[in-house]
C-alpha cells in the first residue's frame, strides 16, 4: 500500500517533500544552537576557574605551604644543620610535583565533565525511548 | 524561503556565541592569572614566615605558580579540551597547536 504511494508520487513531488524534511532539521538546529552556546558559555569558564580554585586559591596555597614550611622547621628543631635541611626542603617539594597535581585535577574535572556529559546523554536517550 | 533564515540564523548563532565564548574565556584565563598571582604570594608570604630564606621560598612559590601558567594559556586550554575528547572525534590543529 505504501509502496504504491510511493510509486504514485512524482519526482517533483518527492523532492519537494526532501527539501521540507531539510528546511525542517535547518530550522530545529537554528533552535538548538544558541542553547547549546549558552550553556558552553556557563560551563566552560567555570571549569576553568573551579580547576584554578582548587589549588592555587590563598587558603590552599597557604595550607601547602605551612605543610613544607613545617617539615623544614622540624627538620631545624631536630638539629639538622640549615643548608641540610633547605636542600632536604628543595627535594620533598620536587617530589611534590605541581605539574602532575595539576594534571591530576585537570583529568578529574575533565572526568566530571564526560561523566555528566554521558548522564545528559543517557537521559535524553531513555526520553527518546518512552517517547 | 525558511531556509534561507535557518542558515542566516545559524551562522549568526555561531558568530555571536563564538564570539562570547571566547571573550568569556578570555576574562576567564585573566581572572585566573591574577588568581594564581595571589596564591602564589600567599604561598611565598606562609614560607618566609616558617623560616625559609626568601630566595628559596621564590623559587618554590614559582615552581609552585608555573603549571598553572602553562595551563591558563590558549594551548593549556586546547590541551584540556582534547583531553575532554575521548572518543578522539576532535581533528588535530596543524603545526601541533
Amino acid at each position: 500500500m505504501v509502496k504504491d504511494n510511493l510509486s504514485d508520487e512524482s519526482p517533483n513531488q518527492r523532492r519537494r517533500k526532501e527539501t521540507k524534511s531539510e528546511a525542517d532539521e535547518l530550522k530545529e538546529v537554528a533552535e538548538a544552537l544558541p542553547e547549546l552556546f549558552s550553556a558552553i558559555n556557563d560551563a566552560v569558564p567555570q571549569l576553568i576557574s573551579n580547576l584554578i580554585g582548587s589549588i592555587y586559591s590563598p587558603e590552599a596555597a597557604g595550607n601547602m605551604a605551612a605543610g613544607i614550611g613545617k617539615f623544614y622547621s622540624n627538620l631545624i628543631a631536630e638539629g639538622i644543620p640549615e643548608d641540610v635541611a633547605l636542600d632536604m626542603t628543595k627535594k620533598f617539594v620536587g617530589a611534590l610535583d605541581f605539574s602532575k597535581i595539576m594534571s591530576m585535577v585537570s583529568d578529574e574535572a575533565s572526568f566530571d565533565v564526560s561523566r555528566k556529559k554521558r548522564r545528559k546523554d543517557k537521559d535524553n536517550y531513555d526520553d527518546e525511548e518512552y517517547e | 524561503m525558511g531556509t534561507a533564515r535557518s542558515i542566516v540564523s545559524i551562522t549568526g548563532s555561531a558568530i555571536g556565541g563564538g564570539s562570547k565564548l571566547l571573550f568569556k574565556i578570555w576574562r576567564t584565563l585573566r581572572k585566573g592569572r591574577s588568581d594564581v598571582k595571589i596564591g602564589a604570594k600567599a604561598f611565598y608570604k606562609t614560607l618566609v614566615a616558617n623560616g625559609i630564606p626568601k630566595e628559596d621560598a621564590k623559587e618554590i612559590a614559582i615552581a609552585f605558580a608555573k603549571p598553572a601558567y602553562e595551563i591558563l594559556s590558549i594551548r593549556g586550554i586546547l590541551a584540556l579540551v582534547r583531553d575532554l575528547d575521548e572518543s578522539g572525534e576532535l581533528q588535530r590543529f596543524p603545526f601541533s597547536v
